[in-house]
């Protein structure tokens, strides 16, 4: 079996894996451009290559992209990609504080760790973990969903209230468009443009960006990125430092990790539910005094759990041919191009391909070691220029990330009127990232809800009744009655005092 | 009696969304499915459940004080990006790019010699990445065909 792994590698597939990794660290790192776009720009190389290199190619950028969205994250306070959605809530406060280069050797290793035990639960247990995957329907998934949703409201930090008034904006703005079931036309005032939706990139790029660029460029001009005044050697010691505290943290890369290849083998859950829901997770578990330590669990947890959840993505797409997210669905298409056919029989059908694709997996896991140490010094150099040149740069790369995702004015100026909108949620308290991922999950969980009552014929005590998503709903209940308590507490030692 | 702050003024129009929101809701043709219900159905949910929080919000203290001119500030530079890119069919992206960079490089008080480089360098450097190797397509400018 461990023969099978490395058979297929020549220099030409290594080469290939090498630039994959490259190309989707690059690719992740731009907001606005996804690893999905990634793997679509260099699917046509397929047809020339050889399934191993090109297989091998798309797995890298797959690997790649899922660590390189953290870079912006970090230092700008742009996730780089919906896996990275809530990296920058610590990192980049950790970046501000002068850690840059601990912050991204934090991410970059807990990436690597990720990766590597998604491999393993990939390599050791994809059988069962599709098993269990399969048992999520329709009901199980709009649990999980929801569950999701209201522990990232929740915990908001400066109002709960607040947190699910942003959730509820976020799905009234996932609810523009086509219904998923009917296909009836919602909210598009009778333009053909709206009846698409509104996609999640520009709105993510716009709150996320455009706030920081109105700040430094119209309200204080005084406004600074996080720079840092160190050489190679001394953010070389900032990564030996993460290094440490990522050894100190084994039980959170451990717990991150699993949960990350669960969801990934859950098909259309997605690399941003499994980031938020080990990240809200690890907050309440991971207590620390100390705010630096607490902030690096913070970082740790979501890049871990978002890079392992690319190995479980891969579960569902080759043992059931489903692919889990949209980046399996696009190496599915590779895979039937060259004749392979994902599935239960893949193992024993197609041994070479199976194994030459986790082998492909290993050594894309081995050069994003590599290449983002290396590179750690380099991002952090590119950020070393002026806030007032980068600016302007930044705003320019929004409007053209924007523009990308569609070849589509209208995501621009969605990109923009959001971007506004975001600028006065933060300064009214209103935080950002229930709106975003509300409106991430909002077609899923509208989907899977309706789904749910098609099949027990309009019977909404459906999610009772499995066990999985009464489990689930268990578990969402105790948190806000736990919420509710802390909620009433609070109340009355404020009326105590008064 | 309320006084009018910035937060006060958001959150009328949080609720004057969700009214729009809910009326339009109840509009939907009902072709129901098996469920009985149908594209008016998560909306509706949606609009109560974001009423129950909104009104709960609107009647906790406002904090934040409206502050005239940096709204005005920010309506200014609304204005100055809405305008070009309106005309982004006509004016083609390039230009429209240009045209933001050389404003805010003015903006934050770079040398005009330093704005031009800088202006210039980062629209090729656009072309070469996102036309030539990601094979975008920009909207032109109108002479062009």
């Amino acid at each position: 079996m461990i023969d099978l792994l490395f058979s297929n590698l020549n220099f030409l597939t290594i080469s290939l894996i090498f630039f994959g990794v490259a190309f989707g660290i690059l690719v992740s790192a731009i907001p606005g451009l996804t690893t999905t776009i990634g793997v679509v720009l260099l699917l046509p190389f397929s047809f020339y290559l050889d399934s191993a290199s090109s297989l091998g190619m798309l797995m890298g950028v797959f690997v790649g992209g899922m660590a390189g969205g953290a870079i912006p994250a970090i230092l700008i306070n742009i996730p780089g990609n919906p896996a990275s959605i809530v990296t920058n809530v610590n990192g980049y406060p950790l970046a501000q504080s002068g850690k840059g280069d601990f912050a991204l050797g934090l991410a970059m290793i807990s990436s690597t760790l990720g990766a590597l035990i998604g491999l393993i639960i990939l390599f050791l247990i994809s059988p069962e973990l599709s098993d269990f995957a399969l048992k999520f329907g329709a009901v199980e998934q709009c649990a999980l969903v929801l569950l999701g949703l209201s522990l990232v409201s929740a915990l908001s930090e400066k109002s709960v209230m607040k947190g699910y008034i942003s959730m509820c904006f976020g799905l009234m703005v996932a609810t523009i468009g086509l219904d998923p079931i009917t296909a009836t036309p919602r909210y598009n005032f009778n333009t053909v443009t709206l009846q698409q939706g509104i996609s999640f990139i520009p709105v993510m790029i716009g709150m996320f960006a455009l706030p920081t660029i109105i700040e430094s460029l119209i309200i204080s001009k005084d406004f600074k990125f996080p720079t840092l005044d160190k050489n190679f050697k001394q953010c070389l010691v900032g990564v030996f430092d993460a290094l440490k505290e990522i050894l100190q943290s084994k039980f959170n890369i451990i717990r991150s990790s699993v949960i990350g290849s669960i969801i990934g083998a859950i098909p259309g859950t997605g690399s941003a539910i499994a980031a938020t829901l080990s990240y809200q997770l690890t907050k309440k578990i991971e207590k620390s005094d100390n705010k630096d330590r607490f902030s690096s669990q913070g970082v740790i947890s979501p890049e871990a759990a978002n890079s392992s959840m690319s190995g479980g993505a891969l579960i569902p797409m080759l043992t059931l041919g489903i692919p889990g997210d949209p980046v399996t669905a696009v190496m599915l298409g590779a895979l039937t191009i060259h004749g392979l056919e994902p599935g239960p029989l893949m193992i024993s059908s197609f041994p070479e391909a199976y194994y030459g694709l986790l082998g492909s997996f290993a050594v894309s896991v081995f050069f994003l070691v590599i290449l983002t140490l290396i590179g750690i010094p380099f991002f952090l150099k590119a950020i070393r220029i002026k806030t007032k040149y980068l600016m302007p740069i930044i705003f320019v790369l929004c409007i053209i990330g924007s523009f990308a995702l569609r070849n589509s004015m209208l995501d621009v100026w969605i990109m923009i009127i959001f971007g506004v909108i975001a600028f006065y949620m933060n300064r009214n308290g209103y935080p950002i990232l229930p709106m975003i991922l509300a409106l991430i999950l909002g077609k899923i969980l509208e989907e899977q809800f309706r789904m749910s009552l098609i099949i027990s014929l309009g019977d909404p005590f459906i999610f009772f009744k499995k066990p999985i998503s009464l489990t689930l709903l268990i578990i969402l209940g105790c948190f806000l009655s736990y919420i509710f308590v802390k909620f009433l507490k609070k109340v009355i030692n404020q009326n105590k005092n008064v | 009696m309320f006084k009018i702050t910035e937060e006060l003024l958001f959150k009328v129009l949080i609720l004057t969304a969700f009214i729009i929101y809910f009326y339009l809701s109840l509009q939907f043709p009902s072709i129901s499915m098996q469920e009985g219900y149908g594209a008016g159905l998560f909306p509706i949910i949606i609009s109560i459940s974001f009423f129950l929080f909104a009104i709960k919000d609107f009647f906790t203290k406002n904090k934040q004080e409206f502050n005239k001119k940096e709204n005005l500030i920010l309506l200014g530079f609304l204005i100055i990006i809405f305008i070009p890119m309106y005309f982004i069919n006509i004016l083609g992206m390039y230009f429209v790019l240009a045209l933001f960079l050389f404003y805010l490089n003015y903006v934050l008080k770079i040398p005009i010699i330093k704005n031009i480089i800088i202006t210039l360098a980062t629209i090729v450097t656009a072309h070469l990445v996102f036309v030539k190797i990601f094979k975008l397509s920009f909207p032109e400018i109108w002479f062009i065909e």
